[in-house]
């Protein structure tokens, strides 16, 4: 089964990235999350756990890329 | 599912010409999926259940009853209340309004992130209640 990367969006939600954790570069992984991070602040929360994690492994199958909220 | 060499959300990143089986690709997967006003309020509605179920949230009214730590927040669309927690010099407010600068975000997936968040770091109600309209990261750091 393939991992996502998603991020909720007016469509619901956009797939960014999915792969085949088995096989996948994960540096590669990690190298384009933290592109996207530092683009629209958005960070990575694992959708199994619910937490905010700094890398993504092969572990882990679904990661939701959370954007910043603004007060108000 | 390989979709091309394009520019795409990410701006410099550029697709590879080719697929490399051990490569990600990146790209609008769904793009070509129907995503009716009903599909999307739907598929917002299934993440906010799921991410309620991962946070231990309670539905409430409205909103949804979120405990972490000493705190215990009511967040409902746009809006968060700390029902109970600590109150000192810095944490005056009560209540405090939020938004996701996403535009067009369904409420769901809005209260969806502010549950993640806030469960993440319950500290981010006092800034979000502090700096308005400035927006902040996960981690509590803010975002310009």
């Amino acid at each position: 089964m393939n991992a996502k990367i998603i991020t909720f969006s007016s469509r619901g939600d956009t797939t960014l990235l999915e792969y085949d954790p088995e096989t996948a570069d994960m540096d590669e992984v990690n190298k384009l999350i933290s592109e996207y991070e530092a683009r629209t602040g958005a960070q990575p929360f694992d959708m199994a756990t619910g937490e905010c994690i700094e890398k993504v492994t092969r572990e882990q199958n679904e990661v939701l890329m959370v954007h910043p909220v603004a007060g108000g | 599912m390989f979709v091309g060499s394009q520019r795409l959300l990410f701006g410099e990143i550029i697709l590879p010409q080719r697929p490399q089986h051990n490569r990600p690709v990146w790209g609008f997967l769904n793009y070509f999926e129907n995503n009716s006003p009903e599909n999307v309020r739907n598929q917002a509605r299934s993440y906010l259940l799921r991410v309620v179920a991962l946070t231990n949230a309670k539905k409430m009214g409205d909103g949804y009853l979120l405990n972490v730590g000493t705190n215990t927040f009511h967040v409902r669309d746009r809006y968060v209340r700390r029902v109970r927690g600590v109150k000192d010099a810095n944490s005056r407010y009560e209540e405090t309004c939020f938004f996701v600068p996403n535009q067009g975000m369904p409420s769901a997936e809005q209260i969806a992130t502010a549950l993640l968040m806030l469960k993440n770091d319950p500290t981010l109600f006092d800034k979000w209640a502090v700096k308005n309209g400035e927006s902040f990261k996960a981690d509590g750091q803010i975002f310009n």
